[in-house]
């Protein structure tokens, strides 16, 4: 972890993935980068306007027996509506969190295969194999960030222009190749349930109570009828 | 995809080191909770209340009916209307439990198919760690559903280790919308609707020029929703059969030949009444336990004699306000296997107008055609008793004996084909007396598992 001050207002600021390079400042709102040597504020994020998310940067989860941290999110406008990425850590393999109409899966970024950054953008309907798996292009869309919080592995700033080629794979699980200002990204993930996460360090939403971890439900057709 | 999570590398502009996060980590207190956000309709200055914040991006005013974009901090205009709009028999806000999570109504659409003459509402509901459902009415069920994040190749081949059927297949367009969605729901949609079944289990695939949805959905006891949803009297769509009687027009001879094929064919019933002989082949009482939940209960073998004919299965249970539901499969030679869902409820109260009681505390399907053999019975029991809050399968289990007992009848008078004949006899004057067309009333979307009685 980097503990340092912010360059802008002097409050604390903290670094406590190392794979972060760009923080937002939770005092003042500056957008602070750091490079191997220094830390420089680059500009103002404008907050983020409320939703009704139970996350927050700070609440923790269990995915693949590994227990992770939201430590920041980006959140992405596009013509249908908007989502949110969290970008999570637990020390060793960080990864996302994706939160998109009521949904959660998690997404682990690749390293990008040789040819994979100049290759024309795929259209719909191509297949793209990764690691050995055959995906489809099932969406393309534009994104816009609208702004970040806390820190992220890029700069998100606002205004961020990011497309996306969603890729579907026919024995479930997704991939998904992105290109924003600063080159492509490859991830893989999958689809996740709230209950199966043993998400812990919520926020309250207002006149609602957080379901009882683990309890799967009965007859919620959510869930497989065989599981 | 890979069960571990790849080695990472996040592709950053600087080359970095293996990642570590503090232990001592605590989660910021953020400013405040979150919640729902309350705006001020650009038409008509109406509160307009965003459940789903940050997720929906279209709502409907109530006060007005304009159409509103609500994806930004900024509230955009989609549609103006000047109109007080029709609440839904669930009011948009109403809160219930179903299938153990509380949800709350944020919208409400109704569909129709004019094709197969069907129409239906269907209930988004809200919950901000569960995310969504939809909750759908037509005339014969109530069914909850969520959307599959993945394609099921065909239904019919096996999916979820269930084997579905196709049931039907239709178009369905917007009538009315209410509410709050995460997509931009309006008047006059179109998607193309199949649903393959598979007991109280639905697939559901709909297609529209930009995408396919798969959904699973599951039948809910039409008592469970009302209890969640504190609806006072049972709402069903109640057909629009139209009755007016200037469109009457008399025949006599019409009248006098329908007369005597009726009587003719009721001295006929009467002779075949005396002629069979009803017998009961098999018949037991259960006592079951919230521990014998999602667990199949089997018989002894038992014969049922004779070549063909028809077999009566009577579940009788003392219910009181309460339900208990029996999926049971009556399995013979050669794994032939007839299926029905005996659902015994029976309530009762008084209110101002005195006392009042609902339901039956038994239930009976027929099968209309069974050959002899040796058969067995596989029962699923499901009953409200089961749990503290009989419609919510997550609260506390009970330690109540729910009994329930299951005769098993063969040869029963056979009322089915005698007003089958009668109607038959009826369908010419009928047509005569009745010129007027009917309007369909929303018909099954799917059709029940229960045999015809």
């Amino acid at each position: 972890m980097l503990a340092t001050t912010c360059p802008s207002c002097g409050a604390e600021l903290h670094f406590r993935s190392s794979v972060t390079v760009c923080a937002v400042c939770a005092s003042c709102g500056s957008m602070v980068v750091r490079s191997d040597i220094t830390v420089e504020a680059i500009g103002a994020m404008a907050s983020l306007p409320d939703d009704i998310s139970p996350l927050r940067v700070g609440a923790n989860l269990t995915v693949d027996n590994r227990r992770y941290t939201l430590l920041g999110r980006a959140r992405m406008y596009w013509a249908g509506g908007a989502w949110t990425e969290w970008f999570m850590d637990d020390g060793t393999a960080p990864g996302w969190l994706i939160e998109a109409q009521g949904f959660f899966s998690v997404a682990f970024s690749l390293p990008l295969p040789p040819g994979f950054a100049t290759a024309p953008w795929p259209a719909l309907g191509a297949e793209i194999i990764v690691e050995g798996q055959t995906y489809r292009v099932t969406d393309l869309k534009q994104a816009t960030c609208a702004g970040s919080e806390g820190e992220l592995p890029f700069t998100a700033r606002a205004g961020r222009e990011v497309r996306y080629a969603d890729l579907t794979s026919e024995v479930g699980g997704f991939a998904g190749l992105e290109e924003g200002d600063d080159g492509r990204r490859l991830y893989v993930g999958h689809h996740i349930h709230f209950d199966d996460v043993a998400f812990r360090d919520l926020r309250d939403v207002e006149g609602w109570t957080p379901p009882s971890v683990g309890a799967r439900l009965a007859g919620d057709p959510e869930y497989s009828p065989s599981q | 995809m890979s069960e571990t999570p790849p080695d990472h590398s996040v592709t950053g502009p600087a080359s970095l080191g293996p990642s570590a996060v503090a232990p001592e980590f605590r989660p910021w207190r953020g400013p405040r909770a979150a919640r729902a956000r309350t705006l001020s309709c650009p038409s008509c200055g109406g509160s307009v209340t965003v459940r789903a914040n940050g997720i929906s991006i279209t709502a409907i005013c109530a006060s007005c009916g304009s159409a509103l974009n609500v994806a930004n901090p900024d509230v955009r205009l989609i549609a103006e209307a000047h109109q007080r709009t029709r609440e839904p028999p669930i009011p948009i806000g109403t809160r219930g439990v179903l299938v153990g999570t509380c949800w709350e109504v944020a919208g409400c659409q109704s569909r129709t198919d004019t094709e197969n003459g069907w129409s239906w509402d269907e209930y988004l509901l809200f919950n901000p760690y569960r995310g969504f459902r939809f909750l759908i009415q037509d005339d014969k069920n109530w069914t909850l559903y969520c959307i599959l994040r993945q394609d099921v190749p065909n239904p019919e081949a096996g999916f979820d280790g269930r084997r579905y059927e196709h049931q039907s297949t239709g178009k369905a367009s917007t009538t009315y919308v209410l509410g709050e969605f995460y997509w931009r729901a309006r008047v006059g949609d179109e998607v193309s609707v199949t649903e393959y079944v598979d007991r109280r289990w639905v697939l559901s695939r709909e297609q529209n020029s930009d995408e396919i949805v798969w959904s699973r959905g599951v039948r809910l006891n039409a008592s469970e929703v009302q209890f969640a949803f504190g609806m006072a009297a049972p709402i069903l769509p109640t057909g629009e059969m139209d009755k007016s009687a200037a469109h009457l027009e008399r025949g006599r001879a019409v009248k006098w030949i329908f007369a005597a094929a009726a009587v003719a064919l009721i001295v006929l019933q009467s002779i075949t009444f005396g002629t069979n002989r009803s017998a009961v082949v098999f018949s037991q009482t259960f006592h079951t336990t919230a521990a014998n939940e999602g667990r199949t209960l089997t018989t002894a073998d038992f014969d049922i004699p004779g070549t063909g004919g028809n077999l009566r299965i009577t579940a009788r249970s003392s219910v009181y306000n309460d339900w208990v539901e029996l999926p049971l499969s009556l399995v013979g030679p050669g794994d032939v296997t007839y299926a029905a869902t005996p659902s015994i409820e029976y309530y009762y109260g008084t209110d101002s107008d005195g006392a009042w009681s609902e339901g039956a505390q038994y239930s009976q399907v027929t099968f209309r055609s069974v050959p002899g053999g040796t058969y067995r019975l596989l029962i699923e029991p499901y009953a409200g008793g089961y749990h503290a809050n009989p419609s919510n399968p997550a609260s506390r289990p009970t330690t109540k004996d729910v009994a329930f007992s299951v005769t098993v009848t063969r040869h029963v008078p056979d009322m089915w084909s005698f007003w089958l004949a009668l109607l038959l006899i009826a369908a010419y004057p009928s047509y005569r007396l009745v010129s007027a067309p009917w309007r369909h009333a929303a018909a099954p979307r799917m059709a029940s598992l229960k045999a015809p009685e």
